[in-house]
């Protein structure tokens, strides 16, 4: 059976950095009880403060803001102790070279922890938090991008029919040589 | 094509079915094709493709990594089944290996299907000769010849893609080519048959009811990696595609109906089902044949629960065998991270098999065993580890993705063999919603298997040491596999089984247990494909006796 | 297709002269190539291997009944084994058989008429000799209901919209245009769908491809058009669309159109199918070539990601919670079609934005698509996209979800300005399209008669069954 061949997509579109036509109506959708978040000019400072901060630890500039959005007021809502610890963290982040910079620093200021929460937010899409467990991503959970360019995110599938079919894995040059042989 | 008749809830229909699984729906399907009217009867929800998948996407992400399979189907509140987070305790388990009995199985129309992974291994034709070839468990009373033409119906129905080529059967005693030709290999399958083959490890495809190429209007596989615990895109079959099959030819499902009374006659022939309603309103169904396919643990409990005048042990259960010889493939896990990238996780859940150990003559002595390369993508296992190792940032990513593409995490499958002391009984204190007792299970796997875990063991590590890995490690806790077999187990003496070869009550001549509780042995491959085998030797068994 | 001695020997004793003994096997071979572009085994040939080649029995929907079709290998029982070429062009230029039966013009004779004599010779031969004879006849007869059975009727229809000339090229057109137009309007009988049918079903003046209805599923605007037709495709394009039935960020064929390329687009030669589009794109053209200020129906739409609007909402354990149209579309959806709509990166499921069905102006298509699925065999490739009809695969979906999830779409990744669509037009693609005008008044067919309308009545008939071909479920 030949494998079917494609033209090129129509737009060079990743999920990760799509219009983020819906932002406004999370905001409004979420708005409840944080909705000191987003409403004054306070707020937003603080969003694009936890946002920055994400950025450092994540390494990733393209952050989705709606998710920062409902990242920053689970946490916040969990902990209201958090938003303190995340203006220390931002303070922190200011003479931080780096997230291995920024995140000793917070382990010897004693927020460690704080750290841990941002990253595994950002990275899993879940918060566990003290009261209850929240979930705010799947597809855009961070975890799936470092082996996005060999591997799909489960239940999506971005590559086609039985894409794995005499393809090789990214930094892969060879495909064994079967004993049995087999398709 | 004939359906069965309503009246104020109550039934009357040529065939009643408990249990819509795939066994259950098979059996229907085959009845209901053959002009025979017919009633399904499952104790759990309706439930739709999307929810699930939108479930899982839901889930917290603790849940995931641990493979919470259960959590994202609803329950019907009136029907418990098995809960792990946190566990419900609806199934009570004691003994040495009761932790390695918790089995993870669905009350949903369509049942446990709905979060398998497709493997549609048969039996070899010597595990139905275990006792005569290798002198332990029991002998089937029936050939392997006599069930081959059911496992190419079943095969047929299921849509099972395998290998063609003989040398990558197991076995290669087969009358009809696979529907489709075999799941295609990723790289990693291919790479690991390249490295462990030469030492004898017989990674060979596994056969997969999964399509691929379209086939009867079921979309090709395309690899998103889920098929446990849900396939998105139907390319997989669930047991609810035999519903909705048996459904267009006048079979009636009825959801969220509990079976807890069977009615008997003088000549002990099941004469009505009776089943409570979500509402815990009961109605009646009368028919000419009753088939109980609820799974090994439920099947047993039925015939327990429903007790009466002239079988005061239970249905089924003169000589007090029902709910014995409880069987699973305990297994175990074995992790290490390769020197090289294999990206496992790459097409569907799981593509390749090492069968090597399946079968020889250690048999007699210790458990076979068969070691799934494990496919559904370790990204979210990586994340979990690297996170709590503290990585953040540009290391973070690299950890991921060293712990995703180089990680090899194998599922091995243990045999057990059937003891009569591993057994379903019912509980004297808890019940359900319906008041119908709990099950409880005492589960010992014995010397057989520990000696077998050994093994297995030994020559893991000697296969990790082929991809120069320096931290192997197999869990030491067995797990369960939820092939839950045994329970109403098939021979030709009614003092030691409860059916015939047909799956046929020896008590009842009218009443039909198929699927995993009449199993005599478990073999070490999923039992579902030789489940539904059975059901379809039940229906064609039920069919011929209906028009004598 | 094998000619034995013997058939062609019992062929020539029987024919006489209107053919030479041996037949060119060139010109038979060109006759199977015209066969091809005619799409002749399309109805005739029941499709997959269920029948075989050319012997008939294909059921066509028509309002008024199943058509069947009939076997028109040389069988001289069952077949048309005793035709001379000249019956042979009388039946397929003028719809009348070599025994006076009338045909109803499901079979598209009003195309077809334009058929010039050398194709015609060519497809005579090898009907005669490049077609082995099935002596036997199709399962099932077109039995339509009275009036309607009344063939003589077809006639009269006839006189109003058949009867056309062989082709003759348009001075205003060149070489590779002109061969294009005669593809076109004649064998690849594209107007029988793609061009709207009137009140009568009657084309519309001034209509010419600018699209229709085809059962469930709508033939769009196929013109030089820049923004309702095709004229922002490139030739190469058009070409590529009908060779494979796809052009990644543009269309993808699926119902009538899928069978179209399976069976006669991607076998055409690759000169011929850039006729059709330099032909295409002379039709509507624009005077002057600018940029038109609105996007085409294939230029609509963008990436957006749905997840953030609905992650974490509902408990991981949730029943019967999808409601809203992008909670169904993430469930049932975007599995393939992905979270942002975009499709898979190689397009096997291509995008829903930059998509003809989904810059469209009403919603039918997409509805068509998520009832009946796309099925296609071209290139080597089966492309299977299930259904989400009753005996779904993957599931069963309402009209309300089909409604929510197409509302969806064409508002998040297609035309906004789409009309909405209600469970009633849902409704409608389930049960097999729009009933045309003739349809609605057919009750009242006897009244029309009693007051002496039966001319009027039969020229009604042949209009409603006029080529809308349509494969019964």
């Amino acid at each position: 059976m030949p494998s079917p061949t494609y033209d090129s997509p129509p737009l060079s579109v990743t999920t990760r950095r799509t219009v983020l036509v819906w932002s406004a109506s999370v905001l409004a959708l979420f708005a409840g009880g944080g909705a000191s978040f987003a409403q004054t000019p306070a707020a937003n400072a603080e969003l694009q403060s936890f946002l920055e901060l994400s950025r450092l630890l994540t390494g990733y500039d393209d952050l989705n803001e709606a998710i920062a959005q409902r990242i920053l007021e689970t946490l916040v809502t969990d902990d209201p102790a958090n938003a303190e610890k995340y203006r220390q963290l931002a303070g922190l982040s200011a003479t931080a070279s780096d997230a291995n910079a920024l995140r000793d620093a917070a382990r010897t200021a004693g927020l460690g922890d704080a750290v841990t929460d941002i990253v595994s937010a950002w990275y899993t899409g879940t918060i566990a938090g003290k009261q209850k467990t929240t979930v705010i991503a799947y597809n855009d959970a961070l975890m799936y991008r470092p082996v996005e360019d060999g591997l799909i995110v489960p239940t999506y599938c971005d590559k086609g029919p039985m894409w794995w079919r005499d393809t090789l894995p990214p930094g892969v040059t060879r495909m064994p040589v079967n004993v049995p042989k087999v398709l | 094509m004939k359906s069965p008749v309503f009246n104020n809830g109550d039934v009357v229909a040529d065939v009643c079915v408990v249990g819509s699984g795939v066994v259950g729906a098979l059996t229907a399907e085959h009845l209901a094709g053959e002009g025979y009217s017919v009633i399904m009867l499952d104790a759990g929800l309706r439930i739709t493709r999307a929810q699930a998948v939108e479930n899982w996407r839901n889930m917290p992400f603790a849940n995931r990594v641990g493979s919470d399979y259960q959590g994202l189907y609803p329950q019907s509140p009136m029907a418990p089944a098995p809960l792990y987070w946190p566990k419900n305790n609806y199934v009570g388990l004691s003994g040495p290996d009761a932790d390695g009995f918790q089995q993870g199985y669905l009350k949903t129309v369509g049942g446990t299907t709905w979060h398998w992974a497709a493997s549609s291994w048969r039996h070899l034709p010597v595990d139905l000769k275990m006792h005569s070839v290798y002198g332990v468990g029991r002998d089937w009373p029936i050939s392997y010849d006599e069930l081959e033409p059911f496992y190419c119906l079943a095969e047929e129905k299921m849509g099972v893609a395998g290998p063609n080529d003989p040398a990558l059967q197991s076995p290669p005693e087969r009358s009809r080519p696979y529907p489709m030709d075999m799941v295609p290999w990723s790289y990693g399958d291919k790479r690991m048959a390249e490295v462990v083959n030469p030492h004898g490890w017989n990674l060979v495809p596994i056969p997969q009811g999964r399509s691929t190429q379209p086939w009867n209007g079921r979309p090709t596989c395309c690899g998103n990696n889920n098929c446990q615990p849900i396939c998105p895109i139907g390319a997989m079959y669930n047991g609810i595609h035999s519903v909705e099959a048996a459904e267009a030819l006048g079979a009636v499902t009825l959801a969220e109906s509990v079976v807890y009374r069977l009615d008997t006659d003088e000549n002990n022939r099941i004469t009505a089902a009776h089943f409570y309603d979500a509402q815990h309103v009961s109605h009646r169904v009368e028919a000419k044949a009753f088939v109980i396919a609820c799974n090994a643990l439920e099947t047993p409990r039925l015939l327990l629960a429903a007790a009466n005048e002239r079988n005061p042990n239970g249905i089924a259960n003169s000589t007090d065998q029902v709910g014995r010889y409880m069987m699973d493939h305990s297994g175990f896990h074995a992790y290490f991270t390769a020197k090289e990238p294999l990206w496992l996780g790459r097409g569907p859940a799981q593509s390749s098999c090492m069968v090597g150990p399946r079968d020889g003559a250690f048999r007699s002595e210790y458990s076979a065993t068969k070691v799934i390369l494990y496919n559904i993508t370790a990204a979210h296992k990586a994340a979990s580890a690297a996170i709590k190792d503290g990585f953040v940032g540009k290391d973070l990513d690299a950890e991921i993705r060293r712990r995703t593409i180089n990680g090899v995490d194998l599922s091995i499958s243990l045999e057990p063999l059937p003891d009569p002391n591993n057994r379903v009984t019912l509980s004297k204190t808890r019940l359900d919603p319906h008041g119908i007792p709990c099950p409880e299970v005492y589960y010992d796997v014995g010397d057989y298997v520990r000696k077998g875990y050994q093994a297995s063991v030994e020559q893991l590590r000697g296969l990790a040491d082929l991809f120069e890995a320096d931290d192997f490690h197999a869990t030491t806790s067995l797990n369960a596999n939820n092939h839950i077999m045994g329970g109403a187990i098939m021979g030709n003496d009614p003092r030691n089984s409860v059916t015939n070869g047909n799956c046929r009550a020896h008590d009842h001549a009218n009443l039909w247990l198929p699927g995993g509780a009449p199993m005599p042995s478990a073999s070490v491959v999923n039992s579902t494909l030789t489940m539904a085998a059975l059901g379809l030797k039940a229906a064609f068994d039920i069919a011929a006796t209906l028009k004598a | 297709m094998k000619i034995t001695a013997l058939s062609a020997l019992v062929f020539a004793s029987l024919a006489g002269g209107a053919i030479a003994q041996t037949a060119d096997q060139d010109l038979i071979e060109r006759g199977k190539y015209i066969a091809t572009m005619g799409d002749c085994a399309a109805c005739h040939t029941q499709p997959r291997g269920a029948g075989k080649p050319y012997a008939g029995g294909y059921a066509i929907a028509s309002p008024l009944g199943t058509i069947w079709s009939t076997n028109i290998t040389p069988s001289r029982e069952y077949g048309i084994g005793t035709y001379t070429e000249q019956d042979f062009s009388d039946a397929v230029r003028k719809g009348v058989l070599k025994d006076g039966t009338h045909l109803y013009p499901a079979m598209p004779y009003d195309a077809y008429a334009g058929i010039t004599d050398a194709d015609m010779k060519a497809l005579y031969a090898y009907f005669m000799h490049g077609v082995a004879p099935v002596d036997e006849p199709p399962a099932q007869v077109t039995e339509l209901p009275f009036p309607f059975n009344l063939r003589f009727s077809m006639a009269a229809w006839n006189l109003l919209y058949a009867g056309g000339k062989p082709f003759t090229p348009d001075a205003g057109l060149n070489a590779q245009e002109n061969r294009g137009k005669y593809i076109v309007d004649t064998l690849g009988h594209c107007a029988s769908c793609h061009s709207p049918r009137g009140l009568l079903m009657g084309s519309v003046s001034g209509q010419y491809l600018r699209g229709g209805s085809v059962g469930p599923w709508y033939a769009p605007d196929i013109t030089g058009d820049p923004v309702h037709g095709i004229g922002s495709w490139a030739n190469e394009e058009i070409a590529t669309y009908l060779k494979t039935g796809r052009v990644a960020g543009k269309a993808q064929a699926a119902g009538p159109m899928a069978e179209a390329v399976e069976h006669s687009f991607q076998h055409m030669a690759d000169d011929d199918l850039g006729a059709i589009a330099a032909y295409l794109k002379t039709v509507n053209a624009p005077a002057t070539a600018s940029t038109p200020s609105v996007a085409s129906r294939t230029d609509m739409g963008q990436p957006v990601d749905v997840e953030p609007g609905i992650r974490g909402l509902f408990p991981e354990n949730a029943h019967d919670s999808l409601k809203t149209g992008a909670e169904l579309y993430s469930g049932y959806c975007a599995s393939c079609h992905q979270p942002n709509g975009a499709g898979s990166r190689n397009q096997a499921y291509p995008s829903l934005f930059h998509n003809s069905v989904t810059g469209a102006a009403s919603a039918t298509n997409l509805i068509a698509t998520i009832l009946y699925g796309v099925d296609r065999e071209a290139g080597g490739d089966h492309v299977l996209m299930p259904h989400f009809n009753t005996g779904s695969y993957v599931a069963v979906l309402t009209d309300q979800e089909i409604a929510d999830i197409s509302n969806f779409v064409m508002e998040t990744y297609g035309n906004p300005n789409a009309a909405k669509v209600t469970t009633a037009d849902v409704q409608v693609v389930r049960d097999g399209g729009p009933v045309p005008f003739l349809a609605k008044v057919q009750p009242h067919i006897p009244a029309l008669m009693a007051t002496g309308g039966v001319a009027a009545v039969v020229v009604l008939a042949g209009v409603i069954l006029l080529v809308r071909r349509r494969r019964i479920a």
